[in-house]
C-alpha cells in the first residue's frame, strides 16, 4: 500500500491544471510550438547528415587541387607521371568538372566529364538512370542529367537537348541520353555527366590540364603519408583526403552558428520568460490553496508530488505532441517553407524526398533542456510556500 | 487531553515589529468537552485554535494533544497529526472555490490513498448526513453561504477526527444559517469527540450543551 | 468513480505514442534507395549534396577555395540563407601557404 502509486493525488493534479486552464493551455501551445521547431530543424539537419554519412566510404581517397593566389586553377596532367611512382598509390585519375552558368534561367549546372560510357558500367547506369537507351551513349554528344537539370531544360524549351555556350562563344550542342532517377535527387539534381572530351571543350580547357586529380590509395592507413608526400612534392598544391572529407560532412552544421544559434536563442529566450514567471512565485490563490492544504493535512511531500505531477504533465505532452508533430511534418510532410531555408532560393530545387533519420542524442538533449528545467521552475516556489506556516499563508 | 502550558505565541510583522498574540496561557480540556473560547476581535483566540491544530508552533511553552507534544514535532509529522486528529472549520471555510463540493471533501483524504469504494461510501455517508447530497457535483463558487458552510464541516469531519475546531463559524452567516450550525454541533456531542468553539457570536452563551467557557481578552485568560 | 482526467490524459499520451510508433514503422518501411545513391557518388566521383546550387562554396563546401566563398569579387557577398545555414569547411584552412621557389 505504500508504494502504491495514489491516483488520486495524480488526479487531483490534473484537475489542477484544467482549473488553470486558460494559463496552461498558452503554456503547453508555446512549448509545444518551440520544441516542434527545434526537433523539425534537427530533424531536416540530421536528415542530410545522415545522407552524406551513407556515400562517404565510396569517396576518393586523395584529391589533388592547384591553388594559384588562393584560388583553384587546371592542374596540369603532367604530374599524374610523378604521382603514380609514390608507393601505395593503385591509381591516379584525372578530373574534368566545374560549373556552367544557363544565364538565361539563372542556375549553375555542375558539369562533371567522364571517361567513356563504357560496357563495364552498363549495369549501374541501368540502375542509376532512367528513360535510358545504352547503346546511344555511345555517340560523343550525349549526356546524362538530373532530374531538376531536366525539368530547367524544359521549362525553357530545350526538349530533350541543350546548347552549351563555349569561352569562344560557339556552341556546343548535346542530347539528352538519359535522365538519373528520383532516388538519388540529392545527389544528382543539378548534376550533367558527359564524355570528358565535350567537358574540356564546353570549358575551355586544353588536353594537357584537369580540374583536379583524384588518387586511389589501396590501404587506406597510408593515406596520411602519402597526402604529406604529395604536398611536398607540389608545394603549390592542397591534398584533400577521404577523412578530410569526413570532418568537412560532420562539420556541415555548426550548431553554434548561423540558424541554429538564432532558433536556440530565441527559443532559449521565449523558453526562460515563461520559466521565470513561473519561478518567481506563485500567484496569490495558488499560495492559499496550498495553505489549505497543509491545514487539512498534506505533508510538504504531497504538495510537491502533486506540483510534480503537475509540471511533469505539462511539460512531457508538450514534448512529445511537438515530437509527434515534427515527424509528420518533417518526413511526411518533406517541412514546407523551412526547407527553404536548408536549401535556398535558387531556382534548381530539389523536389527530393527528405530520408528519415533519427539522432537519440539530440532529442535527449532538447528533452533534459526543457522538461526537467520546467518541472524545477513549478516546484522551487511551491516548496518555498509550502515550508511556511500553513496559518502564515493562509492569511 | 489538551493542554497548554505557559503558552506564549509571538508574531514578527512586516515592518520588524513584535505583537504578542497570546501570553502565558495555561489551559486543561478534558476528552470529549464541548469549549467556547470567548472573547472580542484580536483577543487571541485564533492564535490558539491554531496552536492546538498545529497550524503554528508557540514561541514559548508546550502544547499537548493526546499525550503528544505537538509543539514539539516535525512539520510533516504535524501535517500528518492533523490529518488523522484535527478537523478544522475555518471562519472563511477556505474550500478551494475551482473544485466541486465532493472534491473539497475529498482532499483531506488523498494523501492517504484510500480504497476507492471507501472512499465514496465515506461521502455518500458525509453528504447525506448534511442533506446536500444533490450539491455533491456542483462548483464550490455556485453553493450558497450555507452550503458551503456544510461542505467545510464535511470536510473537517471526513477523517473521523478526534478534534474538531470551528473558528468563528457564525461569523459570515445570518442568524437562520447560524441557529442551523449550532444544531449541527449540538448532534455531533457524543462524549468522544472534543469540540472547541471560538467565537464571540452571543448566540453561543448560554448555551446548554457548552461545557466550558474560557474567556481571552488582550491575549490573556481572564 | 471514473478519474475522467486520469483516462483523457493516459488517452491522448497513448495515441500520440501510437502515432509516433506508426510513423517510425512506415518510414522505416519506406524503400531504401541506399544502394543507389553510393553508386551515383561512386560513378560520378563527386562529394556533396546539390542542395544548393547557387553558390559554389555551397554546393561543393567541401572541395571549395577561399575564392569561392567571395565570389571572385573582393566584396564578400553572402548567399542568402544557405550561406547562414551551412558551415564553411575546414578544408579552406589547407591553403598552401607559400610556393617554394628554390629548385
Amino acid at each position: 500500500m505504500k508504494n502504491k502509486f495514489n491516483i488520486h493525488l495524480f488526479e487531483f493534479a490534473l484537475s489542477s491544471i484544467f482549473r488553470r486552464g486558460a494559463k496552461n493551455i498558452f503554456i503547453f501551445f508555446v512549448f509545444t510550438l518551440l520544441i516542434f521547431l527545434l526537433s523539425s530543424v534537427l530533424f531536416i539537419s540530421n536528415s542530410f547528415k545522415s545522407e552524406l554519412d551513407k556515400t562517404v566510404n565510396v569517396l576518393p581517397s586523395i584529391i589533388v587541387q592547384r591553388l594559384l593566389a588562393g584560388r583553384q586553377v587546371s592542374i596540369p596532367t603532367s604530374r599524374i607521371d610523378k604521382l603514380l611512382t609514390i608507393e601505395g598509390v593503385s591509381k591516379v585519375i584525372p578530373r574534368i568538372w566545374g560549373y556552367y552558368y544557363f544565364a538565361k534561367a539563372g542556375v549553375n549546372f555542375s558539369l562533371i566529364g567522364i571517361d567513356d560510357f563504357g560496357d563495364q558500367y552498363k549495369k549501374s547506369y541501368s540502375r542509376l538512370v532512367e528513360k535510358f537507351d545504352f547503346s546511344k551513349l555511345t555517340y560523343k554528344s550525349q549526356m546524362l542529367v538530373g532530374k531538376g537539370v531536366e525539368a530547367i531544360l524544359k521549362s525553357n524549351y530545350y526538349d530533350g537537348y541543350f546548347n552549351f555556350i563555349k569561352p569562344d562563344g560557339d556552341f556546343v550542342k548535346m542530347t539528352i541520353g538519359g535522365v538519373f532517377k528520383g532516388d538519388t535527387r540529392l545527389e544528382s539534381n543539378d548534376v550533367i555527366l558527359l564524355p570528358k572530351q565535350k567537358a574540356l571543350e564546353i570549358f575551355g580547357m586544353s588536353d594537357d590540364v584537369a580540374t583536379d586529380i583524384v588518387l586511389k590509395v589501396a590501404n587506406p592507413v597510408e593515406i596520411p603519408n602519402i597526402a604529406k608526400k604529395i604536398s611536398q612534392m607540389y608545394p603549390d598544391c592542397r591534398v584533400i583526403t577521404k577523412e578530410d572529407l569526413v570532418k568537412s560532412y560532420q562539420n556541415i552544421f555548426d550548431y553554434k552558428g548561423g540558424l541554429f544559434l538564432v532558433l536556440f536563442v530565441i527559443s532559449a529566450f521565449t523558453f526562460f520568460m515563461i520559466i521565470y514567471d513561473k519561478a518567481s512565485g506563485l500567484s496569490s490563490e495558488e499560495k492559499k490553496e496550498i495553505g489549505i492544504l497543509k491545514a487539512v493535512g498534506w505533508k510538504i511531500d504531497n504538495i510537491l508530488k502533486e506540483k510534480f505531477y503537475e509540471a511533469f504533465v505539462i511539460s512531457f505532452l508538450s514534448f512529445i505532441t511537438a515530437f509527434c508533430l515534427s515527424l509528420f511534418y518533417v518526413f511526411f510532410m518533406n517541412a514546407p517553407i523551412l526547407r527553404n531555408i536548408f536549401i535556398g532560393y535558387s531556382t534548381l530545387k530539389p523536389d527530393f524526398i527528405l530520408p528519415f533519420s533519427f539522432n537519440f542524442q539530440t532529442f535527449s538533449i532538447i528533452f533534459f533542456l526543457t522538461v526537467p528545467i520546467y518541472i524545477a521552475a513549478t516546484i522551487i516556489p511551491s516548496w518555498r510556500v509550502a515550508t511556511m506556516d500553513a496559518e502564515e499563508v493562509m492569511r | 487531553m489538551i493542554e497548554f502550558k505557559n503558552v506564549t505565541k509571538t508574531f514578527i510583522l512586516d515592518n520588524r515589529d513584535e505583537m504578542t498574540a497570546i501570553k502565558n496561557i495555561n489551559v486543561h480540556i478534558k476528552k470529549g468537552e464541548i469549549i467556547l473560547l470567548e472573547g472580542p476581535s484580536g483577543s487571541g483566540k485564533s492564535t490558539i485554535l491554531s496552536l492546538i491544530a498545529a497550524l503554528s508552533k508557540p514561541t514559548n511553552g508546550e502544547v499537548t494533544v493526546d499525550g503528544k507534544r505537538i509543539s514539539k514535532l516535525s512539520d510533516d509529522f504535524t501535517s500528518v497529526f492533523r490529518r488523522e486528529n484535527i478537523g478544522f472549520i475555518f471562519q472563511k471555510f477556505n474550500l478551494i472555490s475551482t473544485l466541486s463540493a465532493k472534491e473539497n471533501v475529498m482532499v483531506p483524504l488523498i494523501p492517504s490513498n484510500p480504497d476507492e469504494i471507501i472512499l465514496e461510501s465515506r461521502m455518500s455517508e458525509l453528504f447525506e448526513k448534511f442533506s446536500i447530497q444533490s450539491k455533491m457535483n456542483i462548483l464550490v463558487k455556485n453553493l450558497s453561504g450555507g452550503e458551503q458552510q456544510r461542505v467545510a464541516i464535511a470536510r473537517a469531519l471526513v477523517n473521523n477526527p478526534s478534534v474538531i475546531i470551528a473558528d468563528e463559524p457564525t461569523a459570515n452567516l445570518d442568524k437562520k444559517l447560524s441557529l442551523d450550525f449550532i444544531d449541527i454541533i449540538k448532534k455531533l456531542k457524543d462524549g468522544i469527540n472534543t469540540i472547541i468553539i471560538a467565537s464571540h457570536d452571543p448566540l453561543f452563551f448560554d448555551l446548554d450543551f457548552i461545557d466550558k467557557t474560557i474567556s481571552i481578552k488582550n491575549g490573556e485568560m481572564i | 468513480m471514473v478519474k475522467k482526467y486520469s483516462f483523457s490524459i493516459s488517452l491522448f499520451t497513448m495515441s500520440l505514442i501510437v502515432l509516433i510508433i506508426v510513423q517510425i514503422a512506415l518510414l522505416q518501411a519506406r524503400h531504401n534507395t541506399d544502394y543507389e545513391k553510393r553508386l551515383f557518388v561512386r560513378m560520378s566521383g563527386m562529394s556533396d549534396l546539390a542542395l544548393s546550387s547557387g553558390a559554389h562554396f555551397v554546393r561543393h563546401r567541401s572541395v571549395s577555395d577561399l575564392f569561392s566563398i567571395f565570389s571572385n569579387s573582393p566584396t564578400l557577398t553572402e548567399f542568402f540563407p544557405s550561406t547562414f545555414v551551412y558551415n564553411y569547411s575546414q578544408i579552406q584552412r589547407k591553403n598552401p601557404a607559400r610556393i617554394e621557389l628554390e629548385k
